[in-house]
């Protein structure tokens, strides 16, 4: 019987291959028959231990059949699943023959799978097994890795969860609103200019009994405001604190109409913000034609100040 | 101005709409409120308008409406406490200011030959513990204030002051007696309540169809026709178609009617 020998040389390399990654790989050795590298077709068998010896195959056999071997050289192509690579230590067993002749011989000792260098970089995932689930992840991401678009749908159930910065978007799927978050007025038909930010900026100011203000900065001058009037609607549960209105419209021609509405005159208003007497709301001007029309509905109006003025001033031409 | 519409609009000073009384109405300060009644809720200084309306507003511990405009209508309101209320709060207007008064309503067009562009509808208002609900500017010929079915609820000193304009009202209720008061001493508007109008006068007129009550004297150019007629009579004097006039005497004995020519 020819005695059958194989080197120490073996060397794993994993398939390169252009469709998705499996688990197979190649393994090469030199056999050599009574210390001389053995030629022609030989059959090879391989089984995986976790073990040097002894002990229960892991995975295998798998018989590499006809393999050609010059000068002992040969390579075969071996695929143990993802299973039996766990973390833990492994050997291969290799057991040859002639081809299709006899039984095969095992070879000793068993083989140590070691890891190819640059396979080294695995280790730093150690503890991921399959796909990393959400409970693995621990730690604040950076904010550079939260960049870009998230197309899915998001659900942030914890109620303690906030929300710091701007909004953008379309605010219509909002829904369970508080009264003390509607600071706004939610629509207004614009001046004929298309100016649809007529009434200026706004911040959230404080709560009193209850009611959320908004103050909001109009324009002084006469000549800031615009023609072509409109109408603003105010939303239930707040009322807008100004340091006072101008409503005027001096020297226009076209005829010009303000509606404020209200959603009930328990609602909403406007108050009067300075501190010195002033009026809240000045409409037309003295001594001066116009075709101004303003109305009022469904809402209140008060006077933080409770000094010698006015709330509500209409002025036009001289009385007669 | 062209044109304002107020309606359902609630007027009052930010102190009494956000205190913790919640019985009445958006939670303004009730009885106990003492805060002087300094803001106009409304100023109007109008002319050539097309129409003033205020309707279904409430005004709540302020000052009166200061209404000058030639066409409009005042309906339907509720002045609660305004003016000079219940509490008897005064206000801080100086003494020569109309607004010292403490008015719910200043009528305050300037008096002026009437030129027929006056047009005003002032009806089923409710004044609640306003002192002083209507002031009535100064004499202006040929014009008169007709307010419809207003309530008065006491306590309250007189529906009218004027100083000089002609208010009628028909069909008041609550108010308290017939009196009402002229405005004499216009260098200071607080001394109003001295000068109470003397009686008979056409000044100020109440005709009250359901009381059937009238407070002033009537000229009426028709035919009387009547079932039956009381009063006295010892003051009737009746004229014949030939412009004679006879005074109508009572003969105390027999009650019958003595005629005597004058």
């Amino acid at each position: 019987m020819k005695k059958i020998l194989t080197s120490a040389l073996a060397v794993f390399f994993a398939l390169l291959k252009s469709h998705a990654q499996s688990s197979a790989f190649t393994y090469q050795g030199q056999l050599n028959v009574s210390g001389t590298p053995a030629s022609g077709s030989y059959d090879l068998v391989f089984a995986l231990y976790d073990s040097a010896s002894g002990g229960q195959p892991l995975a295998g056999a798998q018989t590499n059949t006809a393999l050609v071997s010059t000068n002992g050289v040969f390579t075969a192509w071996l695929d143990f699943g993802e299973g039996p690579f766990a973390g833990g230590s492994r050997w291969l067993e290799v057991g040859t023959r002639p081809h299709g002749t006899g039984s095969f011989t095992l070879l000793t000792p068993r083989q140590p799978i070691t890891a190819a260098p640059l396979a080294l970089f695995a280790k730093t995932a150690g503890s991921l097994s399959g796909y990393l689930s959400t409970t693995q992840l621990t730690g604040m991401l950076p904010t550079t890795q939260l960049a870009g678009t998230y197309p899915g749908v998001l659900t942030l159930s914890n109620p303690a969860n906030g929300f710091t910065g701007s909004f953008t978007g379309s605010g219509s799927g909002l829904t369970n609103l508080q009264a003390s978050a509607w600071v706004k007025i939610i629509a207004q038909t614009p001046p004929a200019n298309g100016d649809t930010n007529w009434f200026g900026p706004w911040t959230p100011g404080t709560q009193t009994a209850g009611i959320q203000e908004a103050i909001m900065s109009l324009p002084r001058a006469a000549d800031q405001q615009h023609p072509g009037g409109g109408t603003i609607w105010l939303m239930p549960g707040n009322y807008y604190t100004y340091t006072n209105i101008y409503v005027h419209n001096s020297g226009w021609t076209t005829p010009f109409t303000l509606n404020l509405r209200g959603a009930g005159i328990t609602a909403c208003g406007i108050t009067y913000a300075g501190t010195a007497p002033q009026t809240v709301v000045t409409v037309g001007q003295a001594n001066t034609p116009s075709n101004l029309a303003f109305s009022m509905h469904d809402m209140w109006i008060a006077s933080a100040v409770n000094a010698c003025t006015n709330i509500l001033w209409f002025q036009g031409n001289a009385l007669n | 101005m062209a044109k304002v519409d107020l309606d359902h609009v609630w007027f009052g000073y930010w102190g009494s709409m956000t205190n913790a009384n919640l019985n009445f109405g958006f939670s303004p300060s009730t009885f106990g409120d003492t805060a002087p009644h300094n803001l106009i809720p409304i100023n109007f200084q109008m002319n050539f308008n097309e129409d003033t309306v205020v309707q279904h507003c409430h005004f709540t511990y302020v000052n009166g409406i200061s209404w000058a405009t030639d066409h409009g209508s005042l309906a339907e309101n509720l002045f609660e406490f305004a003016g000079v209320g219940g509490a008897g709060p005064s206000n801080d207007w100086p003494p020569s200011s109309v607004y010292s008064l403490g008015a719910a309503v200043y009528c305050v067009e300037p008096g002026q030959t009437y030129n027929g562009n006056k047009g005003w509808t002032i009806r089923d208002n409710n004044f609640v513990s306003c002192s002083i609900p209507y002031y009535a500017s100064p004499a202006f010929a040929g014009m008169v204030y007709l307010s419809q079915n207003d309530t008065f609820e006491s306590p309250l000193s007189a529906p009218v002051v004027t100083e000089g304009t002609r208010w009628v009202f028909l069909n008041p209720r609550g108010y308290a007696g017939s009196q009402s008061l002229l405005l004499t001493n216009h260098s200071d508007y607080t001394k109003w309540a001295v000068a109470a109008i003397p009686a008979p006068t056409n000044l100020v007129v109440i005709v009250d169809l359901r009381a059937q009550t009238n407070s002033s004297d009537f000229a009426y150019g028709g035919t009387v026709r009547a079932k039956g007629f009381s009063g006295n009579a010892g003051g009737l004097t009746l004229t014949n178609a030939a412009g004679a006039k006879f005074q109508v005497l009572v003969n105390s004995a027999t009650n019958g009617l003595i005629f005597v020519p004058q």
